[in-house]
């Protein structure tokens, strides 16, 4: 039987051997990580919950809203802080139908099964960038699926499922070689050009990328203009992003600047309306048809 | 040491620990603080060296065991767990505890403040210099998948430990409180200068 110093020192040295094999030789330590979340998860999701209460939702400041609606937003928070527990329950309830049934409305031709779950959090290392939310494979979620805030924007994809939790890649800390395609919304109806945006580093939160120069058809007009404030959302059906995130918004173009290469087309800073980083629940949107089940909260819609 | 006290005590800083550092995350590249270092610090200030390496080891596998890395584009390689970066770093940083604790005011939360600045910037390079090592000595196949930004995540981990004096100062304070249920054997009348145990 070996002293504690004995097994100190071997726990040690396996641990040194074991940050320095190879990826296939470790893999088999990727499956702790799930019951490991899960452990953790009855106390660090309320934690970030009370987190997320007591700082707001994480709205990315508006530019270019005119007074009247800084007057509206700040009656609302004023309104919004008077009422009473219950009624603020049945507003939030109000807000959640509304959001899952414009997130079917994005694509009516598409079944797709929303089912909002609460989010457990970044690792304790946050340089990890994976966000882990509380549903697995038991609740029907796979990898690919896609994972939206409020119904309709984009927070990323699942990339790892587990028994009762999976991971999802934000699309502010993809890495660098990936790109997310989207099109500029020069109103709610119009479709504009089409921006390749990537993550300008794994922290800072927003997407940077090149405007595709789109003239007017009639070639009288002059070329579209970018300004800051406008609604980027996913046109990706090229890559990898399945037909049922089509759409979704991606953010709000916070900046644009011409591109030093081509002064005629523009760079814009695009940044999510609601910060990745504070949602506290987010809806995985699961296409219909797999015949995986669906767990508590599950809603179906799309086409009957 | 009560081991389930210092167990409990473990499980409830390493669930708040992401909760708190995305929640007092500043600036670019952002620094975060930890909760579970000063936690490290104090124990290596007032249990025996192998208990405390065996506390740091443990706190820190935890710490990596809950941390994916890698699979950062989409339908590539899948997130994987490295065990290391967090158990050495802590050991190392129980271990320079360890040392120095005789020179130490060990009941004050300043020492732990203190202290776990130090051992989260030792925590921050020996990390930082694994996670580099990984990807310089590991390539294609045998590669993480990722792309481990060195330069910005040692940056961002160094900043985070000067940030770490906060919490080090916070949770050193309750962690005293705390003190007599963790029944350190020896704990009590250790003066300055005197003999390492």
């Amino acid at each position: 039987m070996p002293s504690a110093r004995t097994s100190l020192t071997l726990a040690i040295l396996l641990v040194v051997v074991l940050a320095l094999l190879p990826r296939p030789l470790i893999t088999w330590l990727t499956h702790l990580h799930g019951p490991t979340t899960v452990l953790l998860a009855p106390l660090q999701q309320p934690a970030r919950s009370l987190v997320v209460w007591f700082r707001g939702p994480g709205l990315a400041v508006r530019a270019d809203e005119s007074p009247e609606m800084q007057v509206l937003r700040e009656q609302r928070d004023q309104y919004a802080l008077e009422i009473k527990q219950l009624r603020q329950q049945v507003e939030d309830f109000r807000v959640l139908t509304r959001d899952l049934s414009r997130g079917f409305d994005l694509n009516p031709s598409l079944a797709v099964k929303q089912m909002t779950v609460p989010v457990i959090g970044f690792g304790a290392d946050t340089s990890g960038g994976l966000l882990t939310v509380r549903a697995g494979r038991r609740d029907g979620v796979s990898v690919s699926n896609v994972v939206a805030i409020r119904g309709v924007h984009l927070l990323g994809r699942v990339v790892r499922v587990d028994e009762r939790s999976c991971s999802v890649l934000p699309i502010t800390r993809m890495s660098k070689g990936e790109a997310v395609g989207g099109v500029v919304m020069l109103s709610d109806e119009t479709l504009g050009p089409r921006v390749l945006l990537k993550t300008v580093d794994g922290t800072s939160g927003v997407l940077r990328g090149l405007v595709e120069y789109l003239a007017d058809p009639s070639g009288v007009a002059p070329p579209v203009t970018i300004t800051p404030g406008m609604i980027v959302r996913l046109q990706d059906a090229d890559t990898r992003w399945p037909q049922s995130a089509q759409m979704l918004i991606i953010g709000q173009i916070e900046k644009t600047e011409p591109s030093p290469d081509m002064p005629l087309r523009t760079v814009v800073t695009v940044r999510p309306v609601h910060e990745i980083e504070r949602a506290s629940e987010v809806m995985i949107r699961i296409p219909d048809g797999d015949g995986s089940p669906g767990g508590p909260g599950t809603t179906t819609g799309g086409k009957p | 040491m009560r081991w389930p006290v210092a167990l409990i005590v473990g499980w409830v800083l390493l669930a708040l620990e992401p909760v708190a550092r995305e929640a007092l995350r500043l600036g670019n590249p952002s620094a975060s603080p930890s909760l579970v270092v000063p936690l490290v610090v104090f124990v290596a200030l007032f249990a025996p060296g192998v208990t405390a390496y065996w506390a740091a080891l443990i706190l820190g596998f935890l710490v990596d065991v809950t941390t994916l890395r890698g699979g950062l584009s989409t339908g590539g390689v899948p997130p994987m767990v490295i065990v290391g970066p967090h158990v050495i770093g802590f050991v190392a940083g129980a271990f320079l505890v360890h040392t120095v604790r005789p020179m130490m005011m060990k009941k004050n939360p300043l020492t732990i403040m203190a202290l776990s600045m130090v051992v989260a910037g030792l925590v921050a390079v020996v990390a930082s210099s694994i996670l580099g090592m990984r990807e310089l000595l590991l390539v294609g196949s045998w590669g993480d998948g990722g792309e481990y930004r060195a330069l910005s995540d040692l940056a961002a981990r160094l900043l985070g430990s000067l940030y770490t004096a906060g919490t080090g100062l916070v949770i050193g304070a309750i962690l005293l409180w705390l003190h007599p249920l963790f029944s350190f054997h020896d704990s009590g009348g250790r003066r300055a200068f005197s003999r390492r145990s």
